[in-house]
């Protein structure tokens, strides 16, 4: 009888687990998914240049100036010593 | 302003301060002796390096410096935040399209033969684990690190922290990615020429950054033929190959030099939207892009940072 009793108390762990497993299972494959930072498929759209500002060019600049500061950039402009450039 | 100058980590130095000469010295020497002492630890070309170590590790715990514990966690952090784009384990995707020796050398050789097609590892740099309680580092067993770049972002920030105690305003930088402790004497930021990425002569526009980072990453520096494609080393961790871009280069500007160096390298290979993703969700962060014909184009608070000549 405890036999019975024992080997009914293990099918009865085994089945709940299985069950709890497959109910956690069904959960979690079904929950939404978290939105990747980058899509590895996304292609980037000319229509998104439009998002980034234009940023005006040093000759741009001096173009824009009084003839004082053209002066200035024929005369005392020098470009800093400090440089930026893709290492 | 002080200036000194020097060859390091096949690239130059530039060390800018604020303060007499004589005073100054002893703060120049002491960022060339942590330079030299970086570069041995971090080169990936020095057998006996910290970072050629670690490589040889891959795959069991690694005891590791306080200084290749900072940048690693560095590196993994940015690795997530950029979903992977940022990578500083693509040594083998870089060596099968042919660099993998000195530029120097590849020029020299020429056009390489064709690479063989690149296989994925099956790990990669996102399981890497680091426990700071132990000093100690495990990398994946068929993960290979090159910090590159985000190295030299990484000393520049601490050199400029140790040339600090000797000026109220420093920068440096280290072949172009930069970092600014305070400001020079009545100005509000560092003045700093944004080359043309077609011709180191030229310059596109100047720019003018207040402390912190500033770093660029470029398609047009390192380019080399394989076979019959032209390669560059700016690889795009998703397909393993040089990444097809649509821009020259991405200048970033950020609180910290990691941060600049690889949202920069991450931007050029992802993008506008992801720049503009990174933009809002990054404190601090701003970037200038150069298109092929030479226009430039940004973040809005990227206008902040451009020098008006008045």
């Amino acid at each position: 009888m405890r036999k019975l009793a024992k080997t009914f108390l293990h099918l009865w762990i085994s089945l709940v687990s299985v069950a709890a497993f497959a109910t956690g299972w069904f959960f979690l494959a079904h929950a939404e998914k978290p939105a990747p930072l980058v899509d590895p498929q996304v292609q980037v759209s000319s229509s998104s240049q439009t998002l980034l500002e234009p940023i005006p060019t040093i000759n741009d600049l001096l173009k824009d100036q009084s003839p004082t500061a053209i002066n200035l950039q024929s005369s005392n402009f020098s470009f800093p010593r400090l440089r930026t450039r893709g290492s | 302003m002080e200036f000194y100058e020097y060859q390091a980590m096949n690239t130059t130095i530039q060390v800018a301060a604020e303060g007499s000469r004589d005073k100054l010295v002893p703060g120049f020497q002491e960022v060339r002796r942590f330079t030299e002492d970086c570069e041995a630890r971090f080169s990936r070309f020095s057998e006996d390096s910290e970072l050629c170590q670690l490589n040889r590790r891959a795959g069991s715990w690694f005891q590791a410096s306080p200084e290749m514990m900072d940048l690693m966690g560095n590196a993994l952090e940015l690795y997530w935040l950029t979903d992977g784009l940022f990578d500083p384990s693509i040594l083998e995707a870089l060596q099968q399209a042919g660099y993998d020796r000195s530029m120097d050398e590849i020029k020299v050789l020429g056009q390489l033969p064709s690479a063989i097609v690149h296989q994925p590892a099956a790990s990669h740099f996102g399981q890497t684990r680091l426990d700071p309680t132990g000093s100690v580092i495990y990398l994946p067993a068929d993960v290979q690190v090159d910090f590159g770049g985000i190295a030299k972002g990484w000393i520049a920030e601490k050199a400029a922290q140790l040339l600090s105690d000797y000026t109220p305003a420093c920068a440096v930088s280290i072949g172009g990615d930069m970092f600014f402790r305070g400001t020079p004497n009545g100005e509000t930021g560092w003045q700093v020429s944004l080359e043309d990425p077609l011709d180191e002569q030229n310059v596109l526009t100047i720019l003018n950054p207040g402390p912190g980072a500033l770093a660029t990453s470029s398609v047009t520096r390192r380019r080399w033929s394989q076979g019959n494609q032209v390669r560059h080393h700016i690889i795009d961790p998703r397909t393993g190959t040089s990444a097809e871009v649509e821009w020259l280069s991405v200048t970033a500007g950020a609180l910290k030099a990691t941060t600049a160096e690889a949202l920069a390298k991450a931007i050029l290979i992802g993008g506008s939207e992801l720049g503009l993703q990174l933009a809002e969700q990054v404190p601090g962060l701003w970037f200038i892009a150069v298109h092929p014909d030479g226009t430039l184009s940004g973040t809005k608070n990227s206008m902040e940072f451009v020098y008006e000549p008045v």
